[in-house]
């Protein structure tokens, strides 16, 4: 076998230290788990959440920042450049984004618990800077890889709400302590909107054209069908923001009916690579991305009736909950069900070392039971906001907690398989 | 040496030819993911494929290392000129530990 050449040099540089991406997964996994507790813990508060720091804010940037944003950095950090075949610029810097990013979250979450104005400033200063890095590196990775064009004009459009999102964020932290905003409840509400779809929502959508074709097998979406799911995309999240702002209601209303176009065009696209790829089971995971598909077109229908004035006092809540905790929460719990074990096996097979099936990684048994639990959870935690009340809430936080440190034993005994026991050498790449 | 005789073409239109044996296709140039991976999970699938399936790619297919390990197959890389790969894929003999099904 030969080993040189830019080939090789290229491969290492695209398939990172597995320490990097298992640091963003291991954190998101641990964020998981504060999450729900804090919903099991502070039912009361989650129940009629409005806004405001407290327990129920900190509860839900421990999903946005802890788990959505931690694992989105994980997966597009390692799997960007294996896909594209573009190498990030500086794997250093990568390293740097954690050292910044999941100690500024740390701090910022225990801020907003604590209504903390020093902590949540300076953790939104370490989540900053972990976020500018994280930014230019991966804004860098998609220009380059322009030629893929539904993957970089979603993942872009991500790079830029992102920039709006942790700018608002950051206003919102100094407005707090100074309250120098007019309407603090409409910069809120604009910063959901980019955080939850223009960030993570982009995010979302445009790294499934990647990994559902890989996932199933299967010839991805047409760039002319992907092209129209991004133009209503846009079309949404422009007029739900403007209408927002200016307290429009039938643009806020336009905006969520062309996100509901986008989504049913998105899912249609996905539901078909499923359909006609080579693996026709995705098991668990599949189940979890199409459940994650449908609360995505149930919260925008709930945009919608808000919108209208039919959504009633909890449309707002019941709306982002349905997005951030039915639609991204269970759609990317789907997708690291299958990341986890894959990545495993790639970087043991990268090393030449006994490597695991990624069927072996991961035990139908123990993913039922955290999928189970997961859907438990959303059904009580979404009753308990509908009613206000603080006991399903509480339930649905027990339930979300066990099912939280269920897959963070699933994702530990993929790392222990791979890395941790000792094994019998069984070298699949031949010498 | 790569004789010409033509098989039914994999991932939509990637031809197939009979190299020494063995059937053989040129991923070069082909870099929308997963069509590269595609071409060959199909190609090992087929009932007519042998024991080995011979690949020319221009980049390291690290996806696909787990996807034979799934069903069963080895792999020997081998670099030819400056910057293009030729993977030689081999069916494991039944029994062979972490083989597929």
């Amino acid at each position: 076998m030969t080993f040189s050449g830019t080939i090789l040099m290229g491969a290492q540089a695209r398939l990172l230290d597995p320490t990097i991406p298992y640091r963003y997964f291991a954190a998101a996994l641990g964020f998981h788990v504060l999450l729900w507790g804090l919903i099991a813990i502070f039912p009361g508060d989650v129940a009629v959440f409005a806004g405001g720091p407290g327990p129920a804010l900190a509860a839900l940037h421990s999903l946005t920042l802890g788990v959505l944003t931690m694992t989105a950095m994980g997966a597009s950090l390692q799997m960007l450049p294996v896909a594209t075949g573009i190498p990030l610029r500086s794997t250093r810097s990568a390293r740097v984004v954690s050292w910044f990013f999941i100690p500024g979250t740390v701090i910022l979450i225990w801020g907003m618990a604590e209504s903390e104005h020093i902590a949540m400033a300076l953790g939104g200063f370490g989540v900053t800077i972990g976020l500018v890095v994280f930014l230019v590196l991966i804004t860098e990775v998609l220009w380059r890889a322009r030629a893929f064009k539904p993957l970089a004009r979603f993942g872009l459009t991500a790079m830029s709400a992102l920039v709006l999102a942790l700018a608002l964020g950051l206003v919102l932290i100094m407005d707090n302590d100074h309250g120098f905003l007019d309407d603090r409840i409409a910069v809120i509400s604009i910063h959901v909107i980019f955080a939850g779809f223009g960030f993570m929502g982009m995010l979302a959508l445009g790294f499934s054209h990647l990994l559902i074709p890989l996932f199933a097998l299967s010839e991805g979406v047409p760039t002319g069908e992907s092209g129209a799911a991004f133009a209503f995309s846009m079309l949404g999240l422009a007029a739900g923001i403007v209408g927002i702002y200016y307290g429009l209601p039938v643009l806020a209303a336009a905006g969520a009916l062309a996100g509901l176009f986008a989504a049913a065009l998105h899912v249609r696209a996905m539901r078909r690579c499923l359909a006609n790829g080579m693996r026709k089971n995705l098991g668990v995971a599949g189940k979890l991305m199409r459940v994650g598909w449908g609360f995505l077109i149930l919260g925008l229908i709930t945009a919608l009736l808000t919108a209208t004035g039919f959504g009633g006092t909890h449309g707002p809540r019941l709306f982002v909950f349905f997005a951030l905790f039915g639609w991204l929460l269970t759609f990317l719990l789907g997708v690291l069900q299958r990341i986890i074990p894959f990545l495993g096996s790639m970087n043991a097979a990268r090393a030449g070392a006994s490597a695991p099936r990624p069927s072996e990684l991961a035990p139908d048994n123990l993913l039922n039971a955290q999928a189970l639990l997961h859907a438990l959870a959303l059904i009580l935690t979404g009753a308990g906001i509908a009613m206000e009340a603080a006991l399903p809430v509480r339930a649905g936080g027990i339930v979300g907690l066990l099912g939280a440190m269920i897959y963070a034993v699933f994702a530990f005994r993929v790392w222990w398989m791979i890395h941790g026991r000792p094994r019998a050498t069984i070298k699949k790449e031949r010498p | 040496m790569i004789e010409s005789e033509p098989r039914a073409p994999v991932a939509g239109d990637i031809p197939v030819l009979w190299q020494n044996g063995a059937p053989c296709i040129d991923l070069r140039g082909i870099d929308e993911p997963p069509r590269p991976l595609i071409a060959i999970i199909e190609l090992i699938e087929r009932p007519d494929t042998g024991d080995e399936v011979r690949v020319i790619m221009d980049r390291d297919p690290i996806h696909l290392y787990p996807e034979l390990m799934e069903r069963g197959w080895s792999w020997h890389k081998e670099f030819i000129g400056s910057r293009d790969l030729r993977l030689t894929l081999t069916r494991d003999p039944p029994g062979t530990p972490g083989s597929g099904p």
